[in-house]
Parts: C-alpha cells; sequence; structure tokens
C-alpha cells in the first residue's frame, strides 16, 4: 500500500527548484531582450547625433550672423513691425469683421441645412416620379411634389450662396488689412528659409529643443521592445533594385546598411570628422543627389564591395589597407577577416578597381589615376599576351618582332639580353624567365644556360634577310642628340636610366612607349639603326613606331648618336658554352612527353646539335610564351599559355593556390595577386624560419613560369587594382555609362590614341603632353635655363595640345594632314610622324572622336566665303595692320617680322585648315582655348569711343564698332582670306639656317645667334 | 606538449583507435563467461564505481580545457556544429557509467537476496504523477528553456557564404547524426552503406524483442543475466554508431582525409589511394593474369566468399561455437540472429581488408552496379 502523504520527491525541495530555475529563466530571458537591444551600430548613431547637434548649432549661428549681416533683413525686419503697428492701430476694424464672419458663417451653417434637407427630399421625390412614369404611383401627384421641391432646392442653394459671397468680401477686407504683414513676413521666411531648416531639423534631433511631449515620445520611442515601432536609432539602408548581389542561384537587390554607422557620408560638414562618420571625400562624383553616381542608385557595396547587408564592423567585411592598419582595428576594434563571404570590402589602395567594372571602356584618367596607371602597365607588360584579357584581345603584341633579329644583334648579345634583361637596362619591360626564385639553383642555371641557347638559336636560325641600305657616311653623334631630343623621339621614349623615385604616373609611362636607347652601341650596329629608323615598317611591318620622314643625314646623325652610348662591361661578359649532355636532357624531356623512352632515344640519336637546339629552341619559346609578346616565325596562331583574365577578381579565393604561404600571406585576393605579380615563381617554394626558401618538388616543366618584371610597390598596387576589377558582376544597362554616339566614338577614339600613344606628345583635356620637360630641357640647351623655364616658349615649342581640336579644325583637313603632316607652327621642331601602319578608318575614328567630343555632331561643310569688298574684311585688315599679326604669322610666303622664336602659323592655311566658328572662339580668348598659348587676344576697339575710332582705325572699323563680335568676325574674315602658298617650309629652314631662332638670351643683349 | 599531441594524433590514426577499441571492447563489455573473468581480473569492473567516474571525468575535462589551448584542436571543437558532439562525449560517457554501474549495484542486490533499487509494488501499478511526475518536468523544461537560450546567444548560428555549386565544402560533411552512416561509405558500394544497412538496422532494432526473450533482469538495470544481449547492443551502439559520430565530426578533414585532433587540416593533405577489388587481387596479383572477361567467373570469388560467408558460416557456428544460443534459439530466431549479427560485423571486416589490403570490393560488377 502507499502512503497517500508518500512522495517520490521532496515538495518543498522542488519548490525552491521550481523558484530558482524560473528566477534563472526569467533572467536569461531579460537577458534575451537585452542581447537583442545591444546592438555595434548603436553607440555609432548616438555620437553621431551629439555630432550633428553640433554641428546644426554651428550652422544656425553662422546663418544667424549672416542674416543679422544682411541688410535686406533688417530692413524687412523694420518693416515687418511698422506692419504690425499698423494693424495693432486697426485692431478695432479687424475685430468687427471678425465679428461680422462669425455671424455670417453661423446663419450660412442654417441655410445650407435646409438646403442639404430640401435636396435629400428632392431626390426621394425624383424616384418616386419616375416610378410613376414606369407606372408604379400616380403621375401627376408625384410630379406636382417633385417640382416642389426641385424650387425649393434652388432657392434654397441660392440664400446659401449670398451668405458664402458675403464671407468672401469680409475675409478680402481682413486680407486688404493684413497684406502688408504678410508681404513683410514671406520675405522674411524666404530670405531665412535655410536658417529655418536648421532649426526645424535642431528641434527634431535635439532633445534640449524639443517640446515637453516630444521629449517624452523621444526616450519612449528607443526603449526597448517598444523600439520596434519607429525608434530614432535604426538600421539605415539603401534597396538597389536593379544591381544585384549573386547569390548563385539567383541574384538579390542590393542592399547597402553601411550608413547605419557611416552616418555622415553623404552629409556636407562632416569632413574633418574622423571615421565612421566622415563625409565621402568626393561627393561631387559621389553620393551626392546630383552627382553621377547618387547614394540612392548606386549604394556602396557596388564599388567598395564587402557585405552590404551587415550592420557591424566584421559583418560587413572591412579590409585594412596594410599590416599596421589591420593591427590597429585588431586592437581598437576586435577586427577580424570575415571568413564567409567571396567579396570582402576593397581596401582603399584597390578601390579604383571597381571604376573598371563599368568603365573598361573609357577609363577616366583623372578620377582613377590608379587603375588607369595599372591598365598601362598590363598593356605595357604585355599581360593579355599569356592571358586572355576581355578587351585587350585583339591588342598588339608590345614587344618587337623577331623574325630578322639576326641582322639586328648577335647571338652573344640576344643570350646575355634574355638571361638577364634588367642587368642590360634597369627598366626593360621585357621579363626575366631565368635566374629566378625557383630556377636559380646551381643544377637549374646549368640547365637555363641550353635552354637560352636553344631558344636563341632557333630565332636566329629562322631569321630573315632584312635588306638594309649603305650608310651614307659616318654621321655626326653631336647633330644627332641634338635631333633627338628635338624631333620628338623623347615623347615614346626615354634615353636617361629611369630615376626610381620618380612616382609613376599613365604620363610617365607614355615616354616608355617605345623602348629606354640607351647603350644602343652594345646591342646593335650603326647601320641597323639607320635603317630602322629611316623606315621602321621594313623591319617590323607590325610595328607601333613610325616615320618621321627623317633626311639621309639626320637618320645617319642620329644613329651615330645613338650607338655611340655602349655598356663595354656587359660586352666583356662571356656567354657559357653549349652542353650537349644538358641539352639531350631537355630535348628528350620534350620528346618524352609523347614518345616511348625508346623512342626517344633512337629520335634523340638521330638528332644533330643544331636540330636539337632548334627543336628544344621552339619547345622552350612555346613553354615560356614568347611568342605571346614578340611575332616570332612558327608560332602564328599559337593560343595564350596563361590562365585568362577576364573575370579573374570573381575566383573564389579557393581557386588561389597559396600553397606554403597560407601563413606568410594573408588570406586574400589583392594579397595574393599581388604577391604574386611581384614574385611571380613565389608559389613553388616552401618558406623557412630563416627567411629563406625550399623548393617543392617539381620538374623543370613544372615549375611555375610566368616571367618577374621587377615592378615597384606603387606599380604592383596599380597592377592589382586592375586585377582586382576583372569581376563578372553583370551591370545592368541603367548603371552603365550612356552608350550613345558620342561615348562609343570616344572610347575608339582613345582606343587608338592609346594604342599609338599620341599623348606622348599631345596634351588632351589636360592629360598627355609627357615629351614637355625634354622640350624645355632642350630648349635650355640651345637658349638658356629662363628660355627652358618660360612656359609660354616651352608650349611655343611642344607639339600643340588638341583640346578644342574637334571645333578647331576641318575635318578634310585633318586627314590630309594625318596622312601627309606638313609644316604648321613654321618654327617647331618637332615632326608630327607620319604613321604609315595607320588605316584611313583608323584616321577617320580619331576624327570623329575629335568632333564628337567637342559636340560637332553634323558633318562638316564649308559655307564660309569672304567677300573682299565687304565692310568686315577692310575692317579685320585694318586691325590686323594694327594688331601686327604679321609680326609673328606667314602670311603666304611673306615672313613675319619678328624673330622665329615667336613665329605662329602661316595664316594662309587657315581657309582650308580651321573652322570659322573656332576662330571667332579662339580670338575671343586664346588662354582660355589653349591655357599657355604666346598668341595674345587681338586688340579691338569696341570700347574706344567712336570718334577716335574713326579717326584712327578709320570708317570700316568704326561701322562695327559697336559690335565685339562682329570685329572678331572682321578679323577672321582677313584671315580667312589671306592667300599665298601655304608651304613655307623651304623659307623657314633657309632662316633657321642663316638667322636662328632669335632667343632672348639673358647674359648677352642681342639676339641669339644658334648655329643651326 | 608536442609529444603528448603527437601521442594523441597517432593514437587517434583510424587502423590504431578501432583496433584499440576492438580489443578492449568485451573485456569493458564481457559477452561470455570466459571475458566476464579476465574482466574482472583486469578490474574493469572498477570503471562503473563512483571513484572512476571522477578520475574519468577529470580526465576527459583535463583533456578538453588541454586540447582547446591548441588552435586546430579548438578549431573543430569551437565550431558551433560540433560543440553539441563535444557534449555528447560527455553524455554518453556519464549515462553509459550510470546505467552499467546501477546494474553492477542491481546484480549485487540480486546476489545478497535483497530487491534492486528500481524494485517497485504499487498496487494497479500506480504511479505518482501530481506533483512528482509534473513538477519535475515543469523543472526540467523551464532549465532546458533556459539552456537553449543561453547556448543560442552564446553560439551564434553558423552562418557561411550563399551556397555555391562549384565550391562545394571540403570536407562536406553530413548532420551530425548521420556521421557514422557517411564513414560506412569509405567502405561500402554507396548503395550497400546508404541503403541496405541502414534497413538492416532497423530490422535489427525491430527485431530484437523476438530475439531476446530473456526475461532474466527485465525491469531494472542488470547486467549479469544479459551479458550477451548488453554486450552486442553496446557494440552496435558505441563503437559502430558513436564511435563513428566521433570519428567523423573530429578526425574527418578536407578530401575525408584522417586528421588527428591536435593537426592542422590541410587540404593539400595527399593520402595513397589506390584501391583493388579481390578479383584483381586473385588474378592479377596471386595468378598473374589478366581479368577474365565473363562477369561470373570473375567475380565467382568473391561470390564464394560472400555465400560462405551467409550460408556456410551460420551452421557451422549453430555447430560448434553457438552451439548454446543456436539451441536456446530455435532454426528460425537463430537464422535471423545469426544475419544481423554477421551484417553488422562486415563493416568492421570490410574497415580492416581495407586498410589492410586496399581492399576495394569484395564483389565488384559495377556494370550492374553491385559491388560488395
Amino acid at each position: 500500500m502507499i502512503n497517500q502523504q508518500e512522495r517520490y520527491y521532496n515538495i518543498l525541495k522542488l519548490n525552491k527548484w521550481f523558484a530558482i530555475s524560473s528566477l534563472l529563466f526569467a533572467f536569461i530571458w531579460l537577458l534575451t531582450f537585452a542581447n537583442d537591444f545591444n546592438r555595434p551600430w548603436k553607440k555609432y548613431q548616438i555620437e553621431f547625433r551629439e555630432l550633428e547637434i553640433e554641428r546644426t548649432r554651428v550652422d544656425i549661428a553662422e546663418a544667424n550672423s549672416n542674416l543679422e549681416e544682411n541688410e535686406d533683413f533688417s530692413a524687412l525686419k523694420d518693416q515687418l513691425e511698422t506692419a504690425q503697428n499698423e494693424i495693432e492701430s486697426r485692431q478695432e476694424e479687424i475685430k468687427s469683421i471678425q465679428g461680422n464672419i462669425k455671424d455670417l458663417e453661423a446663419v450660412l451653417y442654417a441655410k445650407n441645412q435646409i438646403y442639404q434637407f430640401a435636396k435629400a427630399d428632392m431626390d426621394v421625390a425624383k424616384y418616386n416620379f419616375e416610378q410613376a412614369q414606369h407606372g408604379h404611383g400616380n403621375l401627376k401627384t408625384t410630379n406636382k411634389i417633385f417640382e416642389n421641391l426641385s424650387a425649393l432646392t434652388s432657392s434654397s442653394k441660392f440664400k446659401a450662396e449670398v451668405i458664402v459671397g458675403k464671407i468672401e468680401v469680409a475675409n478680402n477686407e481682413l486680407k486688404q488689412i493684413r497684406q502688408s504683414l504678410k508681404k513683410a513676413n514671406d520675405a522674411i521666411t524666404a530670405l531665412a528659409r535655410d536658417k529655418d531648416l536648421l532649426v526645424r531639423k535642431l528641434t527634431k534631433i535635439d532633445p534640449a529643443e524639443m517640446s515637453f511631449s516630444n521629449k517624452i515620445a523621444n526616450i519612449v520611442r528607443d526603449v526597448p521592445v517598444l523600439d520596434f515601432i519607429d525608434p530614432y536609432y535604426d538600421v539605415k539602408q539603401v534597396v538597389i533594385k536593379d544591381i544585384e548581389d549573386d547569390m548563385i542561384f539567383m541574384g538579390v537587390p542590393k542592399v547597402d546598411r553601411c550608413m547605419t554607422c557611416h552616418m555622415g557620408i553623404d552629409k556636407k560638414g562632416f569632413e574633418e570628422v574622423p571615421q565612421p562618420y566622415t563625409t565621402h571625400p568626393n561627393l561631387d562624383l559621389y553620393l551626392g543627389s546630383n552627382s553621377p553616381h547618387p547614394m540612392n542608385e548606386y549604394g556602396c557595396t557596388g564599388c567598395h564591395a564587402g557585405r552590404g547587408r551587415g550592420t557591424g564592423f566584421n559583418s560587413s567585411s572591412h579590409s585594412p589597407d596594410n599590416d599596421e592598419m589591420a593591427k590597429r582595428w585588431k586592437e581598437d576594434l576586435e577586427w577580424d577577416p570575415l571568413h564567409h563571404w567571396d567579396t570582402p570590402m576593397l581596401p582603399m589602395k584597390y578601390v579604383e578597381a571597381s571604376c573598371l567594372k563599368c568603365h573598361a571602356g573609357a577609363i577616366p584618367v583623372k578620377e582613377s589615376p590608379k587603375l588607369a596607371l595599372g591598365m598601362s602597365i598590363v598593356e605595357k607588360g604585355g599581360c593579355f599576351g599569356c592571358h586572355e584579357i576581355e578587351g585587350l584581345k585583339d591588342a598588339p603584341k608590345p614587344g618587337p618582332g623577331l623574325r630578322k633579329i639576326a641582322s639586328k644583334t648577335t647571338k652573344d648579345f640576344a643570350y646575355k639580353w634574355i638571361y638577364e634583361p634588367r642587368a642590360f637596362r634597369e627598366n626593360s619591360w621585357m621579363p626575366h624567365f631565368f635566374k629566378q626564385i625557383n630556377n636559380n639553383d646551381p643544377e637549374s642555371i646549368k640547365r637555363s644556360n641550353q635552354e637560352i641557347h636553344a631558344i636563341v638559336s632557333y630565332l636566329f636560325d629562322r631569321s630573315e634577310k632584312f635588306k638594309m641600305d649603305r650608310l651614307p657616311n659616318k654621321g655626326n653623334a653631336e647633330d644627332g642628340k641634338m635631333l633627338v631630343n628635338s624631333l620628338g623621339c623623347l615623347g615614346c621614349h626615354a634615353t636617361e636610366g629611369e630615376d626610381l623615385d620618380e612616382l609613376k604616373s599613365v604620363n610617365s609611362m607614355r615616354r616608355e612607349h617605345g623602348p629606354n636607347l640607351v647603350k644602343l652601341g652594345s646591342k646593335t650596329t650603326q647601320k641597323w639603326v639607320y635603317n630602322w629608323i629611316r623606315d621602321p615598317q621594313s623591319y617590323h611591318p607590325a610595328t607601333k613606331m613610325p616615320d618621321l620622314r627623317l633626311t639621309k643625314k639626320e637618320a645617319s646623325d642620329i644613329s651615330a648618336y645613338l650607338v655611340g652610348d655602349r655598356d663595354h662591361d656587359f660586352e666583356k661578359e662571356t656567354v657559357p658554352k653549349i652542353d650537349e649532355a644538358e641539352l639531350n636532357i631537355i630535348v628528350s624531356e620534350f620528346l618524352g612527353s609523347t614518345l616511348r623512352k625508346d623512342e626517344v632515344d633512337s629520335r634523340l640519336a638521330g638528332m644533330k646539335l643544331d636540330q636539337k637546339l632548334n627543336y628544344a629552341g621552339g619547345k622552350l619559346i612555346r613553354q615560356y610564351g614568347c611568342f605571346s609578346c614578340h611575332d616570332i616565325d612558327g608560332f602564328e596562331d599559337a593560343k595564350p599559355i596563361g590562365t585568362p583574365l577576364s573575370t579573374e577578381a570573381s575566383k573564389l579565393i579557393s581557386k588561389l593556390d597559396f600553397g606554403y604561404f597560407h601563413d606568410e600571406l594573408p588570406h586574400t585576393k589583392w594579397d595574393w595577386f599581388k604577391r604574386k605579380v611581384d614574385n611571380p615563381r613565389i608559389f613553388d617554394m616552401i618558406p623557412q624560419e630563416d627567411h629563406s626558401y625550399k623548393m617543392k618538388v617539381k620538374g623543370p616543366l613544372d615549375k611555375l613560369r610566368m616571367p618577374h618584371y621587377g615592378l615597384d610597390d606603387q606599380e604592383l598596387d596599380a597592377i592589382t587594382t586592375v586585377i582586382m576589377g576583372w569581376v563578372k558582376d553583370e551591370i545592368p544597362s541603367t548603371k552603365l555609362p550612356v552608350k550613345n554616339e558620342r561615348n562609343i566614338a570616344i572610347a575608339a577614339g582613345e582606343k587608338l590614341i592609346r594604342q599609338y600613344n599620341c599623348q606622348g606628345c599631345h596634351a588632351i583635356d589636360g592629360d598627355g603632353g609627357a615629351i614637355k620637360p625634354t622640350i624645355a630641357s632642350w630648349l635650355g640647351d640651345i637658349a638658356d635655363e629662363a628660355t627652358s623655364e618660360d612656359r609660354g616658349i616651352v608650349l611655343s615649342f611642344a607639339p600643340p595640345m588638341l583640346d578644342t581640336e574637334g571645333r578647331k579644325v576641318q575635318p578634310d583637313w585633318l586627314l590630309k594632314f594625318f596622312k601627309e603632316p606638313t609644316m604648321i607652327r613654321p618654327n617647331l621642331a618637332v615632326r608630327m610622324p607620319t604613321f604609315k601602319m595607320m588605316t584611313d578608318d583608323n584616321w577617320n575614328t580619331i576624327i570623329k572622336y575629335f568632333q564628337l567630343k567637342d559636340g560637332q555632331t553634323l558633318p562638316y561643310e564649308n559655307p564660309h566665303s569672304v567677300n573682299k569688298r565687304s565692310v568686315a574684311y577692310k575692317a579685320g585688315d585694318v586691325i590686323a595692320d594694327m594688331g601686327g599679326c604679321q609680326n609673328c604669322h606667314f602670311y603666304g610666303n611673306e615672313k613675319p617680322r619678328q624673330a622665329a622664336v615667336t613665329w605662329g602659323p602661316n595664316l594662309a592655311l587657315t581657309k582650308e585648315r580651321l573652322r570659322p566658328e573656332w576662330l571667332i572662339e579662339w580670338f575671343k580668348d586664346p588662354q582660355e582655348v589653349m591655357p599657355g598659348t604666346k598668341m595674345p587676344a587681338p586688340y579691338i576697339p569696341s570700347e574706344e569711343p567712336l570718334e577716335s575710332v574713326r579717326e584712327a582705325w578709320g570708317k570700316d572699323v568704326a561701322k562695327l564698332h559697336s559690335d565685339p563680335e562682329k570685329l572678331l568676325e572682321a578679323i577672321r574674315d582677313f584671315t580667312w582670306a589671306v592667300s599665298g602658298p601655304t608651304d613655307v617650309s623651304k623659307i623657314v629652314k633657309a632662316h633657321l639656317a642663316k638667322e636662328g631662332y632669335g632667343f632672348v638670351i639673358e647674359d648677352d643683349d642681342g639676339w641669339g645667334d644658334e648655329d643651326w | 606538449m608536442e609529444t603528448f599531441k603527437h601521442l594523441i594524433d597517432t593514437l587517434s590514426k583510424p587502423t590504431i583507435l578501432v583496433t584499440f577499441t576492438f580489443l578492449i571492447f568485451f573485456f569493458i563489455f564481457p559477452p561470455t563467461a570466459w571475458f566476464e573473468k579476465w574482466h574482472r581480473r583486469l578490474k574493469f569492473d572498477g570503471l562503473w564505481n563512483k571513484k572512476s567516474l571522477w578520475i574519468f571525468s577529470a580526465i576527459l575535462i583535463g583533456f578538453f580545457v588541454f586540447g582547446l589551448s591548441d588552435p586546430d584542436f579548438s578549431a573543430i571543437m569551437l565550431k558551433p556544429d560540433n560543440v553539441p558532439i563535444a557534449g555528447l562525449i560527455f553524455l554518453v560517457y556519464f549515462f553509459t557509467w550510470l546505467s552499467m554501474s546501477q546494474a553492477y549495484r542491481n546484480d549485487e542486490l540480486v546476489e545478497a537476496g535483497k530487491p534492486v533499487d528500481e524494485q517497485y509494488d504499487a498496487p494497479n501499478d500506480k504511479v505518482l504523477v501530481w506533483p512528482d511526475l509534473v513538477y519535475v518536468e515543469l523543472i526540467s523544461i523551464i532549465l532546458l528553456s533556459a539552456f537553449m537560450l543561453v547556448w543560442s546567444i552564446g553560439l551564434p548560428a553558423p552562418l557561411e557564404e550563399p551556397a555555391n555549386p562549384s565550391e562545394s565544402p571540403n570536407p562536406a560533411k553530413a548532420p551530425w547524426y548521420f556521421l557514422g552512416l557517411q564513414e560506412m561509405l569509405v567502405y561500402f558500394d554507396p548503395w550497400m552503406a546508404g541503403v541496405v544497412l541502414p534497413s538492416l538496422i532497423i530490422v535489427g532494432l525491430m527485431a530484437i524483442p523476438y530475439l531476446d526473450n530473456n526475461p532474466g533482469g527485465s525491469g531494472y538495470y542488470s547486467f549479469k543475466n544479459r551479458k550477451l544481449s548488453i554486450s552486442i547492443f553496446m557494440f552496435g551502439w558505441l563503437v559502430l554508431w558513436d564511435l563513428l559520430i566521433v570519428i567523423g565530426t573530429v578526425l574527418r578533414g578536407p578530401n575525408w582525409n584522417f586528421f588527428g585532433p591536435f593537426e592542422y587540416w590541410d587540404s593539400h593533405k595527399v593520402e595513397a589511394l589506390t584501391n583493388v577489388n579481390l578479383s584483381e587481387f586473385i588474378y592479377v596479383k596471386w595468378m598473374s593474369t589478366g581479368l577474365p572477361g565473363n562477369i561470373l567467373f570473375r567475380e565467382i570469388w568473391g561470390i564464394i566468399l560472400v555465400l560462405g560467408y551467409f550460408l556456410i558460416l551460420p551452421p557451422l557456428l549453430a555447430k560448434t561455437k553457438l552451439k548454446d544460443i543456436f539451441e536456446r534459439l530455435g532454426t528460425a530466431r537463430y537464422s535471423l540472429f545469426i544475419v544481423l549479427i554477421l551484417a553488422a560485423l562486415t563493416l568492421p571486416i570490410k574497415m580492416y581488408l581495407r586498410w589492410m589490403f586496399n581492399l576495394k570490393y569484395i564483389i565488384s560488377i559495377p556494370e550492374y552496379f553491385f559491388n560488395f
């Protein structure tokens, strides 16, 4: 039997357990709410609110003091006071009108009610009458009732309307009385609108400025649990519907919550405030509502990447710029890289990568200098040769053609060069394949020696004949130097060693378009240089080197100068002997990839040394991808050997082999790319405690083979930026730059302009003209330092800037000029080269580029003609004469009056060359069109009194005197009509030979008398 | 320290770990009188007293505390997914200890002629529900809820990047309760490991009441009366299920390679994986000829072996070793019993064949999707 009181457990004890566990549960339950309430971003919003209150107060104070100082404002204030006083004095009147209105309104109410009742009754009567007509009811009585009620309705309506009219009159009276007050008030409100907005803002954010009830609400809205309704502190976000985050199986609209903490990002005035509140550094370009990338349409992570939905420092996947920043973040913000996110935020130093997503067609150089530099490096270094890259597939090979190499240099030079290019020319773009981290052990060097022999042997054995002309004479190296410095060679080539401290830019890269010209004597012969510069295409048809139309004398002088520079130490170095045993190993390895061992042996036994060298050479050229940059016989259709890079940055990081560098290298794509480009063979290595390396176990053909470019940190960052920009993100057309005719033409033109390095000489829209410093130093050589520092003179001797080229010149003339450049500025030593490789289509692309860039959409017609008997022409003649145009300009073959240093274009060219509208623009303000030009704005007497104009300038000018535009047109018409021969090159040559440029040399009072 | 970690890593190698478990298991849970003799002689019975609970708990806790100072160990153990497995290790040990110690105590009580602890002689099977049962349940619910809240706050959901078919997680692991099955996939054809063997497990569990009709020790914890049953069950539960889960969680890393608990999960680790079928062993290795073209001819050895295992071995055992069992169960129940046992034993057998001879399949007929 069980005792009724029997229990398994002591109930009292269980009660205690129950109490304890309930309390525990309650406590943890509260903890859950606290945990939910305590969001990491809240403290930032609270702090920013303080900042914003402070900022708004400062702004209000400023607005106030501005208003105080504003005279209009004080005048208005006075007006307001007068108006108020007036109203005060008419208080009695106002009161009686107001009383009247009140009475009338009561009457109106009553009348309206009568009308409403009558109308309702009428509607019933109408229904009854209609029913009667349908046969239900008495037609006669219903009709009568309906008509009576209709009359009542309209009469009561009329009575009400009369009252409405009376009220209106009374109100107008009131308005009249208050009019001046309202006017003053409105004016003050308009003036103080900005301030009022600020004040209103302050009452919204500053509890101290709030009404009592708002103060309470301000607290209650952010109380835990209640804060789901309408909290002040809230996750802020933008949703961008048409940019999608790739969730693999679907795209979801981008949601960026960055502004939850970065609250000042789109607000002016927080530029100096520390992160996360800082204003975006470029609101005009990004985020601003009037910028091309407003925040609501582009968000943040479209450019910066990262996890836009994250609301914590870590969960949004911030990435530090460098180790030091990472360390600071770790200490201050408990930063840890977010592991499970494929697109972490780009470090600030690589953020320009994102520009490439949409602007690959035409990279904005000014807005993304690093990206543009990186792109120049990609083009210059020929990355696209081995790696398929979208947009660069048809780019020309960056290295020289090697089909006729035997005529250019010796096997010894080729050997030494391939082994270590930068030992000969420290800033060469030819990368290093040998003596690298994974092949500089004695065993590998032994093999490398034979590999290079094989490659050289392949190239020289297949070399075609290059028919060279005899040198006319030995040439004068001094003259040659002057020519190199003045003709424009230096727009693409450098002759001095690179200054390694110099920061590289897109513009400095332009002077690396062609190879550095140092030490040519150790590389090739004068005869070869002579023939090459006379006609580059005869040596290498695909060359980008244009023809400078050199005379035999010029060419022999230049070649004499260039080969005068030699590196005797380099020449003395010996080349290791051919080692057939080692070569056999190499050959058998290649043979063994397709043949059995016995087949390899018999094949090898049947090969002569030459055959072995050639066989191995061909295989090695394929192995190392030499053909990617050089035109080599037998590799016309060879496929790129490297990984395609078009979407490299969208590759999953797990697809990048960190090898044994998992702990050495931060686990990010950009760090991997940078290290890879910096030291391409590094991932073959195993790092040791003592910072040395051991090699992974790899056969010679399995080793990494990407060559080493010896780039510095700045260049590495630039190229990493570009690689990070190669993504596969799908950008909706709404977000891309508009694809109109103009933008397409500009992109196509820019491509050619980059390809042929036009901006090495010409500045376009403030970018380019890399040659200018060399022009200045040449001027220093032929004149003096003061001349070389005179910007005007330097510009007058520099190739022209092409800013308004599309508006400036006639397309027909431009095409003619491109195909056969002629003299424009007579004193210019720099020559526009002839680009024989450019087709008419190419030139048209460039002409279209200039025209559409300048908004010239219509095909050009030349309707302008000048009547020499017209007033305008005659007036122009006078102004030109008074202005001394002929001091500097040729009129046909009439020489200018001043020395050659000041000479300007032959005015006889005007008619066929320039556009009439542009001339007006030009005359108005030459500095605006071409900053720095020596051309003064022609003086026109439009401000002078008519009488004195008539007296001094004659009647024709006086007729046009009142309209400056007409006067400028007069000059235009005059220049338009200047006739005579356009080609004055012979006169110029003779003049320069006899009198020189006539620089004003400071130490020497007279005109300069340079010897050429 | 490093030496100790290395030792643990070495001991965790599946061959050693599993062999060690097999070797001592039946001395801990002796199925026969002979084992029990050694069980007592080797003092394994001491495992179930309070002192060893404290000692082993302390060792386990100490091991974990020590282990968590190691980055590789803590990376595996503190992964929110794996925390329950760490808990499982403790819980399984505790409840095994609890049941076994009570069983031993009851056995002693029975021997001394006293009633067992669970002895309950209420009339009409009356059980006290209110407040005894309900109250305790309520308290448990509250405490468990509190515990779940703390857990969910302390270890947020282990969210990862969006799923990507071109980037499957490495290692790709089944939910923890299926890791035993996943481990079987290493040794068996998916058809066997994924369908046949799990079905047999279910059939086996359903068959227990029909096979084990021993009334002795029913209704309370006891060991003496049901040595064989408990021993077999514990083998299936602890070794073939829990141990495989722990191995799958802790010791299986990228590419499903084995890693010691203190070893870095290097996804580039290479293990030689050239396995051969029995037919290749016989024809290629021993007879140095090619494989016969005829499937039946090729696989005849494996077929004979399997048929022998399942058809010849049972009657043989019934005549010899398992004579008593056969007599006790009768032909039908004995057949079921022995087939289930033999099927369960194929797992350890195949594990060893794999480890020792790189044997892939005993019968391999990929032409008809049949591999065993």
